[in-house]
């Protein structure tokens, strides 16, 4: 086939189109979506204990801000990095990516500080586990969401797509989960959102083109 | 692509966007030519150049949804042109590859001096040049000329869009073309 006859075949099956909604409203849309996903977990989980008392503290405050900023850059990224051209630079792949570089090193900074290394990591695979389920309704939303969208750099979308769904789980959490230990935030709360970003993204590497 | 062309581009895949088809055949007719001197700068005056192009308007037809006319039309138009033209750069290394560990086609008939006359080429080699495609690729081209199935037929029992069995059939051809050493763009 030609260029010309490509040409008279795609013009000819080309009907109305409905356009993308910008990403900003995507990306809101998605967010309602995602904190319904987390607090849904949390009541299946049910609170912790000493819930009042915790979300006072200074480090359940800073791991929260830094899953909420997380969620909402990794999210506005991939609605904006699935349309051609639309990221001038690569901005918003870059605050979200520092985001999670910078969450992962505080929370490795705590598991050095408190100097007891891995050893008081009980129960991790249990939160990681839940923070995974969590996750998984934000992730196929997200995903049906970009499916139809012109991803380009599909192992990017998986990527950020994944991180944007483990840090709203993520962020879900530290409420259901009492224990302190920075050893045990740092590998059932924190680590598996980078763990699991980077496994989707290489997944996604051998998707094809468009 | 000028200023002039861009503002133009844009409002014809406005209309494309709303369903007017000869808008949509002039952008596609006005867009391949400078997706072909897009590709003809980068790669060089190679057969892939229009494979690049033909790949960019496919992908253009594809995601035309995602066009935003508020913004430029040029960014988008060169970021589907440059990620097709790696895609299509990378695809022709791997053939590459490929076809110089391959030793099992057959030697066919030599292909006909470019005198106009019709190509012969050797059954087998078609033959072992279908089975050497990607599975689905395959698998669509042999419904649509060995089984003489239509696009909606193959579509329905493949459970893919006819837009989809299209374009596998379009880069299924073109493989075929490439192994064939048919290949006359």
């Amino acid at each position: 086939m030609n260029t010309e006859e490509l040409i008279v075949n795609l013009a000819s099956e080309a009907g109305p189109v409905t356009r993308l909604r910008p990403p900003a409203v995507r990306a809101l849309s998605w967010l309602a979506v995602a904190a319904a996903f987390a607090v849904t977990g949390v009541a299946v989980l049910g609170l912790r204990p000493d819930v009042s008392t915790a979300v006072s503290a200074s480090a359940f405050l800073m791991h929260a801000l830094l899953a909420v900023g997380l969620t909402i850059t990794a999210a506005v990224a991939t609605c904006v990095i699935v349309i051609p051209g639309a990221e001038v630079k690569p901005l918003a792949r870059s605050v979200s990516v520092a985001t999670l570089v910078v969450w992962v090193l505080m929370a490795g900074r705590d598991v050095l500080a408190a100097g007891n290394g891995l050893a008081d990591a009980s129960d991790w695979p249990v939160c990681a586990t839940r923070l995974a389920a969590i996750a998984m309704g934000p992730g196929v939303a997200l995903w049906w969401m970009v499916r139809r969208s012109g991803a380009l750099h599909w192992s990017w979308t998986a990527g950020l797509a994944a991180t944007a769904s483990l840090a709203a789980a993520a962020l879900a959490i530290p409420f259901t989960c009492p224990v302190l230990a920075p050893s045990h935030v740092f590998l059932g709360h924190v680590a598996p959102v980078g763990v699991l970003a980077v496994v989707a993204a290489l997944a996604a590497m051998r998707r094809p083109a468009l | 692509m000028n200023a002039e062309q861009e503002v133009e581009a844009a409002r014809l895949m406005r209309q494309a966007q709303d369903g007017d088809r000869v808008a949509y055949a002039q952008l596609l007719t006005a867009l391949a030519p400078l997706a072909q001197r897009y590709a003809r700068g980068r790669v060089g005056p190679r057969p892939c150049v229009d494979d690049i192009a033909q790949e960019t308007l496919l992908t253009i037809h594809r995601v035309r949804h995602t066009y935003d006319p508020a913004r430029p039309f040029a960014p988008w138009f060169y970021a589907i042109l440059s990620s097709r033209l790696i895609d299509v750069m990378r695809r022709e290394r791997r053939v590459d590859q490929r076809e110089q560990g391959r030793d099992q086609l057959p030697e066919g008939r030599p292909v006909a001096a470019a005198s106009g006359a019709r190509n012969e080429v050797d059954f087998e080699r078609v033959r072992a040049a279908l089975a050497a495609l990607p599975e689905r690729q395959r698998e669509v081209i042999a419904a649509l000329k060995l089984g003489d199935e239509s696009v909606r037929e193959v579509s329905a029992r493949l459970k893919m869009s006819e837009s989809a069995v299209k374009v596998t059939a379009h880069r299924g051809y073109r493989a075929l073309r490439r192994l064939l050493g048919t290949d006359r763009e």
